[in-house]
């Protein structure tokens, strides 16, 4: 029992470390699926950003207004909204729907009954201002389906192996994505 | 024994490889002269804004780049920043200057002494190539709600940093066409602070966007009522006169993301090429010199 309780201790504090406090404490390392299942299942508002972890070239204007735009808005994004990066291939082992094609997208998820899905990049900051508002003030504007907000369900893989499986996948780089 | 100064090379020519202990000048070692010009060429440069390293007597590759960099900002820029002596860049003046032989590139030459210890005389320095921009002024550009003005020395509501060199392209080119067509440009970001936020950041930035240096713009096409956003341009259901816009801008040799390999149907420059020199020195100033909070000139 006690070593139970190890364990649990050190898993809430390695997962603390790495998804807690303020959103301006997620790193650019990407979560792996148990963290980004974890953190869906406390039922507080979050933001997965789909996202490889680095851009295809330093000239590339389409990443740079992206991360530009993420960035800006984690520096100053309302405290009780998490923000959580993944790789494409931990949010399939992950998430069963929605299913994202391609390496980008943004998910921001009230709970798992109320989320508002963007594909590929998002460009534009007002974006992120929808996403916060619909999570924040359970208020969908009529602009986001414009923005290309689209209104979706998040569904858990309920998968047959574990978490460390799932992670070791990941880090090997064996699970498709 | 003769002493050398940068005031007076005596027809030597500093250059890299250059070394005050070693008594070594003009590419040659010179056991009979004493001195240290390379230490005051590095002074020199470091009060022109150029070199970011200490002074320490040894004329290398850092040393090269700063006088690489002063002689390219003397041939390409008119405008310098004067200081009031012992004062902070942020309460000097911006001047228009002429531009005056450099001497050869990377090495400093009797001329180009003489062209920087005038600079230093004039308590003056490089500055920033960004101008301010009022929107409030032009008919067809506004700012939109999202847009984050920068903090800068009299930052302004409706101002927006850009290059000198692109800041027609935004208050005339597209604010003409714009008007023409009928639609209103709402700016979403301008020039870009390399780096990231100070709290972290969630994703690495890119290092080589037209943004870096001023070059660029976001923005929507706001046509009447409709906002034309990346999404509606990404499914094909923007307006007929955004695509009217987008025809004349092309027309007019500005670059529209929505014609990159990976679409950006809200960004627009005019493409500094991002592995040239000028992108470099651009690159350099304007992020230096916004660091350092260089007053900017208003362009309009």
């Amino acid at each position: 029992m006690q070593r139970h309780l190890r364990v649990w201790f050190w898993f809430a504090f390695v997962l603390g470390l790495s998804l807690g406090g303020r959103a301006q404490a997620v790193d650019i390392a990407a979560a792996a699926p148990h963290q980004l299942v974890a953190a869906l299942r406390t039922g507080k508002p979050i933001i997965l950003v789909i996202a490889n972890p680095a851009p295809a070239k330093p000239t590339d204007e389409a990443y740079g207004d992206w991360a530009d735009a993420l960035n800006d808005f984690a520096a100053h994004v309302d405290p009780s909204v998490r923000i959580i990066r993944v790789t494409a291939r931990a949010y399939h082992l992950a998430i069963a729907t929605p299913r994202i094609s391609g390496q980008f997208g943004t998910l921001f998820v009230r709970d798992l009954n109320h989320a508002l899905l963007h594909r590929g990049m998002i460009v534009e900051p007002q974006v992120y201002r929808l996403g916060q508002d619909f999570i924040l003030q359970q208020t969908e504007q009529p602009s986001a389906k414009t923005y290309g907000l689209t209104s979706t369900t998040v569904r858990l893989r309920r998968g047959k192996i574990g978490w460390t499986e799932l992670d070791r996948r990941v880090a090997s780089g064996l699970a498709a994505s | 024994m003769a002493t050398l100064t940068l005031q007076d090379l005596g027809g030597l020519a500093l250059r890299n490889g250059d070394d005050d202990t070693n008594r070594i000048w003009g590419g040659s070692a010179r056991p009979t002269q004493t001195g240290t010009p390379v230490t005051e060429l590095q002074t020199a440069l470091i009060k022109l804004g150029t070199l970011t390293f200490s002074a320490d007597g040894k004329f290398g590759p850092h040393t090269e780049e700063a006088l690489r960099r002063f002689q390219w900002y003397n041939a390409h820029l008119r405008f310098r920043l004067r200081l009031p002596p012992g004062s902070i860049p942020a309460s000097g003046t911006i001047v228009p200057y002429e531009s005056s032989p450099a001497g050869p590139s990377g090495i400093c030459d009797a001329v180009a002494a003489t062209l920087m210890l005038s600079w230093v005389a004039d308590n003056s320095l490089t500055t920033s190539p960004l101008v301010r921009l009022n929107v409030g002024l032009l008919s067809n550009v506004e700012v939109a709600e999202d847009f984050r003005i920068l903090d800068y020395p009299e930052a302004q509501k409706g101002e927006v940093l850009v290059h000198a060199d692109f800041a027609e392209a935004v208050s005339g080119t597209m604010n003409q066409e714009a008007n023409k067509v009928g639609v209103v440009l709402h700016l979403n970001q301008t020039f870009r602070r390399e780096g990231v936020p100070p709290a972290g950041a969630v994703v690495a930035p890119a290092t080589r966007s037209q943004h870096l240096i001023g070059h660029a713009v976001d923005l929507n096409i706001v046509d009447g009522s409709t906002v034309n956003t990346n999404a509606m341009f990404r499914s094909g259901d923007q307006t007929e006169r955004a695509n009217e816009f987008i025809g004349a801008i092309r027309a007019r040799d500005l670059r529209w993301g929505g014609d990159f390999a990976t679409k950006d149907f809200v960004h627009f420059d005019d493409f500094l090429n991002p592995n040239g020199t000028d992108y470099d020195n651009n690159f350099f100033f304007a992020q230096k010199c916004f660091e350092h909070q260089h007053p900017m000139r208003l362009a309009n």
